[in-house]
């Protein structure tokens, strides 16, 4: 086989392969990168990129990720992998906490923001914005998911979300919003709050 | 007339015998809490407690977070919302009642004091609560600008038919403050809303704002700021700290606001010395012969404080015609 021909092929690819590569966002791995060569660049494409894992919803639903999606965000995925009880052939990570829904779109965080993580602040506020755009239930669920994960950019997310609905709002607006229908004060408890801080009211 | 079939009670054993020995009919003798005997009576809880009613949570937010989160979410949020928060309803309550969240907020606002002072304090004067030294310890408040509104009347350019006009000109002395020590103050007839972007230390010398120092002891407020220039001037003032309900602080009255010259060594020294070059100041006294030490009588209109979030609608923000003319509470 001539090599001459083969080095021609690869590096013919290079630009391509740096482009992929950079779309991955993959961080080079010991010196593989730094090595300019075409046949280390290949190495690397065939490395653990791609490798993934699965995660086992409550509702025994099997979900295929990329390793580094997961391993980035999650503190809890990251140590399970890193202490290297889990196989990837056979292992499943079993979340008995999250339900599918649930874990679906905790993926779909974590993975638009590894591609994304190069975008502006503005595009990806935007996205995230939409991504939060669920019922209350949806949200307590993704929120008890992220804890559960430790996901800490997804976590501040949920929690600035939530303090926002309370923030800047008079109290019977507040009372709405989370459906708070009995307040638990007596008559005489709630009436002296409304004449102490008019303002809240 | 009553019959037996009335009542609803059954004859109780000793009168039955009587019953069986008079041949005359006797009314039965009502005796309704003879009914009583026997029966359990539930204790029904006072009003609004607790346990009165089964409790049906119709709130999704406490029937889905556990409490560690709910506290997460509060641990976010500033003093001013948590105390909003409380009111909302019992659970929220007696979750903010937590002394963390106000141990947090009173060691930032009080950090000038520093930490250890601050403990004492708590110990000696609050019962070791941090809620109560929140509430009952004058601060001044960092989340939006004391305004204080200052009017006066000039008198105009006589024409046609308007023989003796007045003007009624109206400035505003701005006043923000940071937790650190420092603090901005700028003196002008601009609306609140649009002096607020202004106010903050990347502001330049066109926006007339000024950067100085304050101390807060008790309740009392000292600062100075230099205006820098070819007659540097000091600006002192004291001011005194109160609010129009419990922790509120909103209101600051001025006590003094004193003017004089400095001289150039004492201008030129680093800004943060400010407070220290005019400690024991007298009233009259200045430095600079150029500048006259002038102690103010007029516009000492007391400050009111405005939250950011509430600049925009402030009521200081009306044009001089349509203002009520007010005296802060």
């Amino acid at each position: 086989m001539e090599l001459l021909c083969i080095r021609q092929w690869i590096s013919g690819l290079l630009p391509t392969v740096k482009k992929w590569l950079s779309a991955w966002c993959i961080k080079p791995v010991g010196g593989a990168l730094v090595r300019q060569e075409p046949e280390y660049i290949l190495l690397a494409l065939m490395g653990s990129p791609l490798k993934k894992i699965m995660l086992c919803s409550s509702e025994k639903e099997i979900f295929s990720v990329e390793e580094q999606v997961m391993v980035q965000h999650s503190v809890i995925i990251n140590n399970m992998i890193e202490d290297g009880s889990y196989n990837h052939e056979e292992s499943k990570i079993p979340l008995d906490c999250v339900d599918s829904k649930t874990l679906k779109k905790v993926i779909d965080y974590c993975t638009h923001h590894t591609h994304h993580h190069n975008d502006n602040q503005e595009d990806l506020e935007a996205w995230d914005a939409q991504f939060l755009n669920v019922d209350s239930n949806g949200l307590y669920d993704l929120l008890m998911a992220a804890n559960y994960l430790e996901i800490r950019n997804l976590l501040d997310l949920i929690y600035g979300t939530i303090k926002n609905m309370i923030k800047g709002k008079k109290i019977d607006e507040i009372r709405r919003i989370f459906n708070i229908k009995d307040h638990g004060f007596t008559p005489e408890e709630e009436e002296q709050n409304r004449k102490e801080y008019p303002h809240f009211y | 007339m009553a019959s037996s079939s009335d009542f609803a009670l059954s004859v109780p054993s000793e009168l039955e015998s009587v019953l069986r020995l008079r041949t005359v009919d006797y009314f039965i003798t009502r005796r309704p809490w003879l009914d009583l005997y026997g029966v359990n009576v539930r204790p029904v809880a006072p009003f609004g407690s607790a346990s009165r009613k089964p409790y049906v949570e119709s709130a999704l937010i406490h029937q889905c977070l556990p409490d560690e989160l709910l506290f997460e979410v509060f641990a976010r949020m500033t003093p001013y919302d948590l105390g909003k928060a409380s009111c909302v309803c019992r659970k929220w309550r007696y979750t903010i009642r937590n002394p963390v969240f106000w141990r947090v907020a009173c060691l930032k606002a009080w950090q000038l004091s520093g930490v250890v002072e601050n403990y004492r304090i708590l110990q000696s004067k609050y019962d070791g609560s941090w809620r109560k030294m929140w509430l009952s310890r004058p601060r001044l408040r960092t989340d939006g600008i004391y305004v204080s509104r200052n009017t006066y009347i000039r008198a105009g350019v006589a024409e046609w038919k308007i023989t003796n006009p007045v003007h009624l000109v109206c400035y505003f002395r701005y006043m923000r403050f940071f937790p650190s020590g420092r603090f901005l103050y700028k003196n002008s007839s601009q609306k609140i809303k649009d002096v607020v972007k202004f106010m903050n230390f990347r502001s330049s010398k066109v926006d007339s704002v000024f950067g100085g120092h304050y101390t807060l002891s008790d309740d009392k407020v000292e600062a100075a700021v230099l205006y820098p220039g070819m007659r540097p001037t000091v600006l002192r003032i004291r001011l005194s700290v109160r609010g129009t309900t419990p922790g509120a602080n909103n209101r600051m009255d001025l006590i003094s606001l004193v003017t004089s010259g400095v001289n150039n060594s004492e201008a030129s020294a680093p800004e943060e010395d400010i407070l220290g070059v005019v400690e024991g100041w007298r009233d009259d006294e200045t430095h600079n012969p150029d500048v006259p030490a002038v102690s103010h009588k007029r516009g000492m209109t007391p400050f009111v404080f405005v939250p950011f979030d509430q600049v925009e609608t402030s009521v200081f923000n009306l044009p001089v015609e349509k203002m009520d003319y007010y005296v802060p509470g």
